[in-house]
């Protein structure tokens, strides 16, 4: 029996993006282990990346397609793809007889395989056309939009040069549980005597290990910024000469800074004066220094606004482009290096129809002329992730036809009438870049698809075949390609060029690293229209935003619901995935001593966590330097039916739709009471 | 020369990477390794290979040794599962695998030790806060116990922490 | 002193004459009773001048630690009786092996300095032939015995075989005491200490029960005392006067230095012995736990203690009633 090795990419919505190799005998995999010439990961996994021969292999994993009849009801029978497929396409085509055109379609696809393959679905709906779809970014679009103000187009410096920086302020970011191995060049640089700093609402994994901890008040960071801003300014700890050279907008800031009140910034934060001085004048004297923007601190309705005058902070300083410092954010630009687009079969984009991504409940209710009827859903499940999940709920229960293609029959699922399995990396094709740092990797399968699943690609070029069996040519979608035939569509001269290869099949000896200017910063040199960093930002202005990096506060509690609810991220899962392995917690929300003696609830006492929006129970555990009137509930699946996301309203940040097509969801920004169940 | 695992606190983020990896590794489905979170650190886990292995002293079927290298092993041939051992440990390092009906303990990794690699777990932590040392009673670093840990008085564990250093934190006014 | 008899140390040293050659030569030399001892000043070789009226026995009167000004690297003292002066440099420094003794040296002893000098060399040449063999066999009988205590040999006809290659009958049944110094200490007198105690132990074990076998580990002396199957109590009895006449030969020779004892249950079967060594060491333990010193503690003497033992040190002294556990004190 032959032994292979192959190498794969973890496509998951996490910063790390590793790469793994497959031991296979046969057809079975014996092992998988992290890919040691991957040059970020090392050779290095995490609990999940261990976790997914567990998952390959799960007992519940659907591998034929099904049907629910009565939608809801968990009667799910077997069918055929082709009786699958040919009820999809019918109903799609019978809609577009009806209305005139396949708008009632919506078609909604999210970040669970963030492989480029896996697009598939949005392609489908561009060669069709008209079709409805959600534009925007649930996460990131408004740390995004905020840089892009600033910088023009943003990107990160490389990650790993994060080794060379000697201050390393953390700034809601948890890399210990939510990018392990960017923990790796933490302590590089932590080893050669750099100081680390974490801002951070809650005590995470991270803020116990950084030598100094800042605790700050939820969505006050713009405050805190401003208020660091002001002592860089007062104390002189300013770059002069990077600012009259390569900052627009640096008298214009002054006026603000000069009106700020310390104090009121102080109650705003819970940050002391003098601790914001000393945090200044350590920022400005230990260089090169970097920030890692944390995605938490712009999930508030002010998340732009923060990023904005954070990021200043580096360019007021000069840290902006210099090796080993600068600003750190996920950016999406390694993707757009890839072709995407092909305008020989695809409809131009301004065709689909296009809801914003925060309200994809309301969206399926509201949309009129025509309305929505049916929603194809892959590789997502937004009644977990999205917001104001009981409304989808409903959305969803009004839909005539609800297909949802995943692994595994998750809360989405369960509300459809037709599941599609889908594959998972191991088995099948793909070129999964990074949102952090420059490695590329090609995925390719190890073993044929389990059971009767199929790649969303494939399903999606299935679908389009048997919509053009019933209606020729309505569907432009190529179809009869082979994955790996697709794969090499997405590879062009540039990506050829900046990788150092010829062919995509060369990654198959080893991921490469993307050649480009470790701080793309350096040079002084913006996309924006002065050339400069736009502390001032005209275009900001003309989005009906504020000109400059000024600090406008989060929501904040009303009477009835007095206690912010953050729902971070933890190491158990990610987003909605890997919680059906062994070894998984139970849910928790976790509360003050303070909080639990004035509702007179001890550890494991059940509570109600409810507002206007939903409810869900849960335990409550007491956990010591939580901020005052807060609730602390990872975001994670809940059992029994329940969602956490229930409780979250289709809030927006304030920016967001010029990186993204729209803002995100500002998930911190929500509030909640608290009963004993 | 006792081979023992020395536990970083400076560096563990409580990741759990070294519990998955240890499924991973040993193809079964439960982890020999844990991970315990404490007030200021987390505490990796898994067995101790003490010098006075209770284990070993209890089983009526005598499925235990302990190697020249100080690597405590478990035979499972002989093992009928009574859970004597599970029961004696003070730190939890036998398991019982109720597929099998007998008891899995960590074993070092001895296949990966006896030809020159590190165990799962230590190859698996992102942040190097596992390592396997070869412990001497001459050779006196880190310290033998720390808060969260069972009293190591009776077994006489091999194992070695790093505690944490000094940190600063400011707490919201 | 001439370079001729420097050289005829060495000769003696390298034609392996042994330490009694070195005493004699050296007693020719500076016509002085010589005395050369080990760590626990047991006399090793002496050599008396013919009209000398000394008789010693197996040990050279005088205290541990030794007491004395020291010149140098020689030291000036008084033996115990009878009353008179020594003049001794120690044998190795690092490590010590033993000492060597002049006897009413004159009031200008700088003459026997290089006398000295020379037999220390040339003994030291010898005692560390010998160290070093003993060492090897410590080595491989420790390693014999703790592959028994481990449990790592595969059943009970290859330890028997392998013990009849050490002398040991291995089909006897056998009691297992672990033995260990009451003060921990660490540091260089430590090392030096054990090493004392160690020799000491040897010497008085084999002298009383030339069968059992004595190996260590951490610091811990095991000892593998065979017995007949009759009755527990007098094997019990024979065990408990072995291990107080051990305990008074370290106080006596030692200063005062004390030692506690643990001792497993009673296992017919040497492939058993394993469970009686994990005992002894959790009955000696257990008296650590109760602040004993100096004690001789039964793991099945200890009746309910040993089941909560484990439940941790506050909770055990919390627990504990002196009435309630027998241990000897000896």
């Amino acid at each position: 029996m032959r032994t292979r090795l192959c190498r794969h990419v973890c496509p998951r919505n996490c910063y790390n993006t590793c790469g793994l190799i497959s031991m296979v005998e046969g057809d079975t995999i014996v092992k998988l282990y992290g890919d040691p010439a991957h040059g970020y990961s090392r050779g290095h996994l995490c609990r999940l990346g261990y976790s997914y021969l567990e998952i390959f292999n799960h007992p519940d994993r659907v591998l034929y397609p099904l049907k629910q009849e009565p939608r809801g009801s968990g009667n799910w029978r077997r069918i055929s793809w082709t009786e699958a497929l040919e009820q999809i396409a019918v109903y799609m085509l019978d809609l577009a007889a009806k209305y005139g055109s396949m708008l009632p379609v919506c078609i909604y696809n999210n970040s669970g395989d963030i492989g480029l393959l896996h697009r598939a679905w949005n392609w489908l709906a561009r060669a069709m056309g008209r079709v409805t779809t959600a534009t925007g970014n649930i996460c990131m679009a408004a740390g995004l939009d905020a840089l892009a103000y600033g910088f023009g187009t943003y990107t990160q410096p490389d990650p790993i040069d994060m080794a060379k920086a000697r201050y390393l302020l953390l700034w809601g970011a948890n890399p210990a549980w939510t990018a392990v191995h960017q923990m790796e060049y933490i302590n590089r640089a932590r080893e050669k005597g750099a100081r680390l700093v974490v801002i951070d609402p809650v005590f995470t994994a991270t803020a116990s290990q950084a030598d100094l901890y800042i605790q700050i008040r939820p969505g006050s960071d713009g405050a805190l910024a401003a208020g660091i801003a002001w002592h860089l300014w007062q104390n002189g700890l300013i770059d002069n000469s990077y600012l009259s050279r390569n900052v627009v907008g640096w008298e214009a800031w002054q006026d603000y800074l000069a009106g700020l009140n310390l104090e009121e910034l102080s109650a705003a934060t819970g940050v002391s004066p003098e601790l914001m001085a000393r945090l200044a004048e350590e920022y400005a004297t230990n260089t090169p220094a970097a920030i890692w923007l944390g995605l938490g601190l712009q999930r508030h309705v002010n998340g732009g606004q923060n990023v904005r005058t954070i990021s200043a902070l580096a360019a007021m300083t000069g840290n902006l482009g210099r090796e080993g410092g600068g600003v750190y954010y996920p950016s999406l630009e390694y993707f757009n290096i890839f072709t995407t687009d092909w305008p020989e079969w695809m409809a131009p984009e301004d065709e689909l129809r296009k809801f914003p991504i925060y309200d994809l409940a309301g969206a399926l209710q509201r949309l009129q002329d025509p309305p929505v009827k049916m929603a194809l859903i892959a590789g997502a499940n937004p009644v977990v992730q999205n917001a104001d999940s009981e409304a989808l709920q409903r959305s969803l229960a009004a839909m005539e036809l609800v297909v949802v293609s995943d692994l595994f029959l998750t809360s989405t699922a369960r509300l459809a009438d037709i599941f599609l399995p889908a594959t998972t990396f191991l088995e099948h094709w793909d070129v999964v870049p990074s949102y952090w740092h420059r490695w590329i990797g090609v995925n390719e399968p190890a073993v044929p698809p389990r059971g009767e699943c199929r790649s969303d690609l494939m399903t999606a070029a299935s679908l389009a075949e048997m919509l053009n069996q019933k209606n020729p040519g309505v569907c432009p979608f190529p179809t009869g390609r082979s994955e790996e035939v697709w794969l090499a569509q997405l590879f062009n001269q540039e990506v050829y060029r900046l990788l150092g290869i010829n062919h995509y099949r060369e990654l198959l000896l080893g991921p490469r690293k993307l050649k480009l200017p470790a701080n793309p910063w350096a040079g002084g040199q913006f996309a924006t229209p002065s050339g400069c960093y736009e502390l001032y930002s005209r275009r900001a202005e003309k989005d009906g935003l504020p000109s400059l990096p000024v600090y406008q506060p989060p929501a904040a509690s009303t009477g009835p619901y007095p206690y912010r609810l953050l729902t971070t991220h933890t190491r158990d899962g990610l987003n909605s995935q890997f919680y059906n392995i062994a070894d998984v917690p139970e849910p928790v929300a976790y509360i003050s001593r303070d909080l639990a003696r004035q509702k007179q609830l001890q550890n494991g006492t059940l509570v109600r966590l409810y507002n206007e929006w939903g409810e869900i129970i849960v335990p409550v555990e007491i956990k010591e330097m939580l901020p005052p009137r807060t609730v602390l509930c990872h975001q994670r699946p809940l059992p029994g039916g329940q969602s956490l996301n229930s409780l979250v309203p289709p809030l927006a940040t304030d920016m967001g739709t010029i990186t993204c097509g729209g803002p995100n969801l500002a998930y911190y920004d929500i509030f909640v009471n608290i009963t004993p169940a | 020369m006792q081979r023992g695992f020395f536990v970083d606190l400076n560096r563990c983020t409580g990741c759990r990477a070294c519990v998955a990896a240890c499924r991973n590794w040993k193809g079964i489905n439960l982890s020999l390794r844990q991970v315990y979170t404490e007030a200021d650190y987390y505490l990796s886990l898994a067995c101790n290979h003490c010098e006075n292995p209770e284990c070993f002293r209890v089983c009526p079927q005598r499925t235990y040794s302990k190697r020249r290298d100080g690597i405590v092993l478990h035979n499972s041939g002989r093992c009928t599962g009574c859970n004597r051992c599970v029961r004696s440990c003070p730190f939890t390092a036998p398991r019982y695998n109720p597929t099998t009906g007998k008891i899995e303990k960590c074993d070092l990794c001895v296949e990966r030790i006896d030809n020159g690699i590190a165990p799962a777990c230590v190859e698996a932590c992102p942040v190097k806060a596992l390592q396997v040392l070869e412990l001497d009673a001459e050779k006196d670093f880190g310290v033998k116990w720390v808060p969260g840990l069972a009293g190591i008085q009776m077994t006489r564990p091999n194992i070695r922490f790093n505690i944490p250093g000094a940190r600063e934190r400011h707490l919201l006014l | 002193m001439d370079r001729r008899n420097w050289c005829r140390f060495m000769e003696i040293a390298a034609e392996g004459g042994g330490l009694t050659s070195v005493a004699r030569f050296l007693g020719e030399i500076t016509e002085l009773p010589v005395i050369l001892c080990d760590l626990t000043l047991r006399v090793l070789a002496y050599q008396l001048p013919a009209r000398s009226k000394y008789n010693f026995g197996d040990y050279l009167p005088l205290d541990l630690p030794i007491q004395a000004k020291s010149q140098g690297e020689f030291y000036l003292g008084r033996l115990k009786e009878p009353d008179v002066n020594y003049l001794m440099l120690p044998i190795g420094r690092e490590p010590r092996y033993g000492y060597l003794f002049l006897l009413e040296p004159e009031k200008e002893w700088e003459v026997y300095q290089e006398p000295l000098k020379a037999a220390a060399l040339a003994a030291m040449v010898e005692m560390s032939r010998t160290r070093i063999s003993q060492e090897t066999e410590r080595r491989y009988r420790n390693e014999f015995v703790q592959d028994i205590l481990y449990n790592n040999l595969p059943n009970r006809e290859a330890m028997v075989n392998r013990g009849w290659l050490w002398g040991w009958d291995l089909t006897r049944p056998h009691l297992l005491v672990v033995m260990e110094l009451d003060d921990r200490e660490t540091g260089e007198g430590s090392k030096m200490l054990w090493e004392q105690w160690h020799q000491l132990m040897r010497f008085h074990l084999g002298r009383q029960v030339p069968q059992a076998i004595l190996a260590d580990r951490s610091e811990q002396l095991i000892i593998l005392l065979p017995v007949g199957l009759d009755d527990l109590g007098s094997n019990k009895r024979k065990l408990t006067n072995l291990v107080n006449y051990l305990q008074k030969t370290t106080a006596e020779h030692l200063a005062g230095i004390t030692f506690s004892a643990g001792v497993g249950r009673f296992y017919e079967n040497v492939a058993e012995l394993y469970r009686a060594y994990q005992e002894a060491k959790v009955a000696l333990e257990i008296s650590r736990l109760l602040c004993r010193r100096d004690a001789l503690t039964f793991f099945d003497e200890l009746g309910v203690l040993r089941l909560i033992f484990n439940l941790g040190e506050q909770e055990l002294e919390d627990y504990y009633e002196p009435e309630s556990v027998i241990i000897t004190t000896g």
